[in-house]
């Protein structure tokens, strides 16, 4: 049986008169790496916390690995990493690693589950010691330690340094080609636009979009073009392109352009001053602001 | 079963728990048996005695107490709790463990205060009596397990701790565990009688032959707070899992 390991089928969760959820369904299949987007209040909590079984949808369905995400047995194969777990003081991060094992039927040993998380060096600390990006690898190592397939990640990477946040998304690659399946939030949009291989958006409740970042970004159909030169140029840059928006910010102008080509053409052909130059083909940042806006006019 | 060994690591880790639990009673009763005198006669016994049995009670209720009402407080509101609700960790699991650790938390205070008793003030028991009387002192302190179960489930992290030192502290002060009954006023014994504080030194005073009242009137009164205070904690823990399940 092909089997999804996230399903929801029409969901819909209510905290009393508010609505969190409408009328949400997707599935995720074996291996997908998922980057669940949306503004503050979007209901990405919402959507985590019942994958993770800790409430039931006031309507629909949802299931992991085949099972109601609230049954017991889904626990044994789900790892979780969320936000601000403060660990429990007195205790060493080895020791805090081997009870978590004890938890799960078929656990990674220490050894590797300190490797992968990177905690190999905090091993003999207590936990009241970490700093905070510290503190974000032994709950990555936790979330680690029961060998999960479905690795459910809220807001993972804050907190850690540009370094930290590179490693660790070589092993979330390494994990999905191993055949686990990972889920993760993020307010670093370009980290979902790099390492997500699909983006579900959230957005007042509903699954306002759901596919590759790529498609996400083209959908927009917009460039940016952005250099470095004088205020006064932007009146000459505004005249040649009438139809663009035109900004100038800090010492640069951009231009927002579905034609990036002719643009530039047009900017060399007067000799305006193109230090830094820098295009960008869209941007997951322009897709959900202008989902945002169309959601604000309906 | 891991969880408790990780409880009972966190126990012994925790100096300032340690120092309250064991130095105060220890102290109290080096003191007030230095300054009356051990063997003046108290009640049925020694005030050596009487007062071993008393700080016994103290210092093991502060331990049970000490373990579980604050330190779960902390783990509900930093999210612990819900990311062990994650895991195949059963609730049942998670709250037999908090208990039982809070019931040995109980072990060293009382083990320390009856040595103190028997090396400093010559209080002299059979061999069965000394472990009749741990086992009962250990055993008083459930009730007050379920109480810190409670206190957890009540108060948010910043309030239990306040919280469970001054219900401590008032418990043992209307329990006549600081004083005896005998030298406070009348209305007292009365209030005494219906405090787990009190019923459970009593229970323990049967042993060095002190006891007011029947045993089995204390062991009731133990077990009614014990299955009273189990409830509300359940129901409070249930009331709080219809929000969301941690």
């Amino acid at each position: 049986m092909a089997q999804d390991v996230i399903s929801f089928n029409h969901v819909r969760r209510n905290f009393g008169k508010v609505v969190a959820l409408r009328d949400v369904s997707f599935k995720v299949a074996r291996g997908e790496i998922v980057a669940l987007l949306g503004p503050n209040g979007a209901g990405k909590s919402t959507a985590i916390s019942l994958v993770l079984g800790l409430r039931a949808p006031s309507e629909g369905r949802v299931e992991v690995l085949g099972a109601d995400s609230r049954a017991a047995i889904t626990r044994a194969s789900i790892g979780a990493m969320l936000q601000e777990t403060s660990l429990p003081p007195g205790l060493k991060v080895s020791e805090l690693l081997v009870f978590q094992q004890s938890l799960y039927p078929r656990p990674l040993s220490l050894g590797a589950a300190a490797e992968r998380g990177r905690v190999a060096d905090l091993l003999d600390l207590r936990v009241e010691r970490l700093s905070g990006g510290q503190r974000r690898r032994v709950l990555f190592a936790l979330a680690l330690c029961g060998n999960p397939e479905l690795l459910l990640l809220d807001e993972p990477t804050a907190g850690m340094d540009a370094e930290s946040r590179a490693l660790f998304w070589r092993e979330m690659d390494e994990l999905a080609d191993s055949g686990r399946t990972i889920l993760f939030t993020t307010h670093y949009l370009e980290e979902a636009d790099r390492h997500a291989r699909r983006v579900l958006l959230l957005q007042g409740g509903r699954l306002a979009a759901d596919g590759t970042p790529e498609q996400l970004r083209r959908g927009t159909g917009q460039s940016t073009v952005r250099f470095s030169a004088s205020t006064a140029w932007a009146e000459e840059v505004r005249a040649l392109l009438p139809d663009c928006r035109v900004d100038v910010l800090g010492g640069a102008i951009s231009v927002v352009t579905p034609d990036p080509e002719t643009a530039l053409r047009l900017l060399m052909a007067r000799d305006v001053p193109l230090e830094g130059l820098e295009v960008t083909a869209g941007s997951l940042e322009a897709a959900l602001l202008q989902l945002r806006e169309g959601d604000g006019e309906r | 079963m891991a969880l408790l060994r990780l409880e009972l690591t966190r126990m012994l880790r925790n100096t300032r728990l340690v120092v309250f639990t064991l130095a105060f009673p220890a102290g109290f009763y080096l003191l007030y048996t230095q300054m009356y005198g051990a063997q003046l006669h108290l009640g049925g016994t020694t005030w050596g005695g009487y007062y071993m049995v008393s700080m016994a009670v103290f210092g093991a209720i502060g331990a049970a107490l000490g373990t579980l009402g604050t330190r779960l407080a902390a783990e509900r509101a930093g999210g612990w709790v819900r990311l062990l609700r994650t895991t195949p960790l059963t609730a049942g699991s998670y709250v037999a463990a908090k208990l039982a650790a809070a019931v040995l938390a109980a072990v060293p205070a009382t083990l320390l205060l009856l040595v103190l008793g028997a090396l400093v003030n010559h209080v002299a028991l059979t061999v069965s009596a000394w472990i009749e009387l741990t086992l009962i002192v250990v055993a008083g302190a459930i009730p007050f397990a379920a109480l810190g179960l409670l206190l957890g489930y009540l108060f948010d992290s910043e309030s239990a701790q306040a919280g469970q030192v001054l219900i401590w502290l008032a418990l043992s002060l209307l329990g006549g565990l600081w004083m005896p009954l005998q030298a406070m006023p009348k209305v007292f014994s009365q209030i005494a009688l219906y405090l787990p504080t009190f019923r459970a030194a009593d229970l323990a005073r049967l042993c060095v032959g002190a006891a007011t009242r029947p045993a089995l009137q204390d062991i009731a009164v133990l077990l009614a707070y014990t299955l009273g205070l189990g409830a509300l904690a359940w129901w409070r823990y249930r009331s709080e899992a219809q929000r969301e399940y941690v």
